[in-house]
């Protein structure tokens, strides 16, 4: 699917309807591609949908993972792997202690060798135009 | 009654793990008796070589050595000090509780006064390890993972002015360096790529330059970076790269160090000591700085850089913060938790972000 900027939002709106606690969104793509632009409507929306003022969301590559708590039992996870080197890694940032206790959005998702079950999949391309992507979604486990 | 205090400082939040201790005379000298980051060599040779970056998120693994080290050098007793400050956040949290129980556990066993401490309030009162700046004063934190103008105006007391709608600075930097093919962190690096470059080459983007105040916002400036990028062939198209971005860096700087200032004039109009003091990683960059003292001179600003080894993670800082906390009669807060979102100004206003419209 080719998708403009201003795409995005539906986008965004369309997903932010599937995912629930426990659920895994994995973000794949080059620099540049739009994974925190994409998860920052996202999380966004999750707000939005819950009847709350969404935070101000910046890039988790530095500090790995952000989490922003939406209400009671309700928080989303966003991290950043791009920093990370091994499966270790993963284990220090407690990747797995919360996974289905909350909503988690993962951009460079490629390190995880086991993939969580109920998750959406979304691969980012650089087209040839600077304001388009390709964007390919798929859906496995309890978000189909 | 005045006395010497001494904190013990504790710093875990990210990547380094660093401990500190930090003494103010009574006669309001200020002095670093100890500043060990795990990143030094010293604490390497007791590893038998480099701790590999992410491995070091395992803080558990040398917090007791890295306080250990700061107790030994400082040359004082672990009895003579007369609190304990810990960085409480923002950062991540398996990390932060790492630094939060050992100090909590140290200030219990002595008995002696606990701050869970800002990470952002100790970049933000640095200044004062080296020299004392007046109250309030304009600060600049640019790093790897923050990017904000904040009104300091005193203890506990922080407007935010702007901030980055998306990455951080340094996060710009580092990742203009990957596409260059330079391995992350390679930040730095562009400096000395730029020198080598023409810095008019490339025609890069200063988003959201003119509008939203001294808001920043630089993700679209590392994409445009990697359009530009398809087109290198030479390693002299490299350099011209990596010189026009930073040419770009230092253009929206500029504007938004001259939007800050104006800003702050605004909310302080009657101030006489004009100071700004700029912190973070990023101001080891020679261009900035320069670029940042002529704005802030032309708009008759004194600019304080503090050195380096306090610009970037260090446990001083926090020993600092904590320190001037309890002279301002801050309650100590042993039962507070880990913070991994923890903004210096509650209160700033939220921003809409990455290259939608403001």
């Amino acid at each position: 699917m080719r998708c403009a900027l201003k795409d995005l939002k539906t986008l965004s709106y369309t997903i932010s309807k599937k995912v629930k606690i426990g659920h895994t969104i994995y973000l794949k793509g080059d620099l540049g591609t739009g994974k925190t632009t994409l998860s920052k409507l996202i999380i966004s929306e999750i707000f939005k949908k819950n009847k709350k003022r969404s935070p101000q969301v910046t890039s988790p590559t530095f500090n790995i993972v952000q989490y922003y708590p939406v209400k009671n039992k309700l928080i989303i996870a966003h991290y950043d792997l791009y920093r990370l080197k091994s499966k270790l890694d993963l284990e220090n940032i407690g990747l797995f202690e919360l996974e289905d206790k909350i909503i988690n959005i993962i951009e460079w998702p490629e390190l995880i060798k086991k993939k969580n079950t109920n998750r959406i999949e979304i691969s980012l391309k650089h087209t040839k135009l600077k304001n388009e992507r390709d964007i390919k979604i798929k859906y496995f486990g309890k978000t189909k | 009654m005045k006395k010497d205090l001494i904190f013990l400082g504790i710093e875990t939040s990210c990547d380094e793990t660093a401990a500190a201790l930090v003494k103010k005379s009574k006669n309001g000298k200020v002095k670093i008796l100890s500043n060990v980051v795990s990143s030094q060599e010293i604490v390497h040779k007791k590893f038998g070589g480099v701790v590999p970056e992410l491995a070091a998120r395992a803080h558990s693994e040398k917090i007791d050595l890295i306080i250990k080290e700061a107790i030994k050098k400082s040359k004082v007793s672990i009895h003579q000090i007369d609190g304990v400050a810990c960085t409480a956040g923002p950062g991540l949290l398996i990390c932060l509780m790492v630094g939060m129980t050992a100090g909590k556990t140290i200030a219990s066993a002595l008995k002696k006064p606990f701050f869970g401490t800002n990470h952002l309030e100790g970049h933000a009162l640095t200044m004062g390890l080296i020299r004392p700046v007046k109250f309030p004063y304009l600060l600049l934190l640019i790093s790897g993972g923050h990017s904000q103008f904040l009104s300091v105006e005193g203890v506990g007391k922080y407007k935010r002015l702007g901030t980055t709608i998306d990455d951080a600075l340094g996060e710009a930097f580092d990742k203009t360096a990957k596409i260059l093919g330079i391995e992350f962190p390679g930040g730095p690096k562009i400096e000395t790529f730029a020198k080598f470059g023409n810095e008019n080459s490339f025609d890069l983007p200063k988003p959201i330059l003119h509008k939203s105040g001294c808001n920043m916002s630089y993700a679209g400036l590392k994409t445009a970076v990697l359009h530009a990028s398809k087109n290198i062939k030479s390693k002299q198209d490299k350099y011209d790269l990596a010189a026009s971005f930073q040419k770009t860096i230092n253009e929206i700087l500029k504007v938004k160090c001259a939007k800050a200032i104006e800003m702050f004039l605004e909310k302080h109009k009657k101030i006489k000591n004009k100071n700004f003091v700029v912190a973070g990683g990023v101001a080891s960059n020679q261009s900035i700085r320069k670029t940042i003292k002529q704005v802030s001179s032309t708009l008759k600003f004194n600019t304080h850089f503090p050195p380096l080894n306090l610009c970037t993670d260090n446990a001083a800082m926090i020993a600092w913060a904590g320190l001037q906390n309890y002279e301002a009669g801050k309650k100590p807060n042993l039962k507070i938790i880990s913070q991994p979102r923890w903004p210096l100004d509650q209160k700033a206003p939220f921003m809409k972000g990455a290259g939608l419209i403001l």
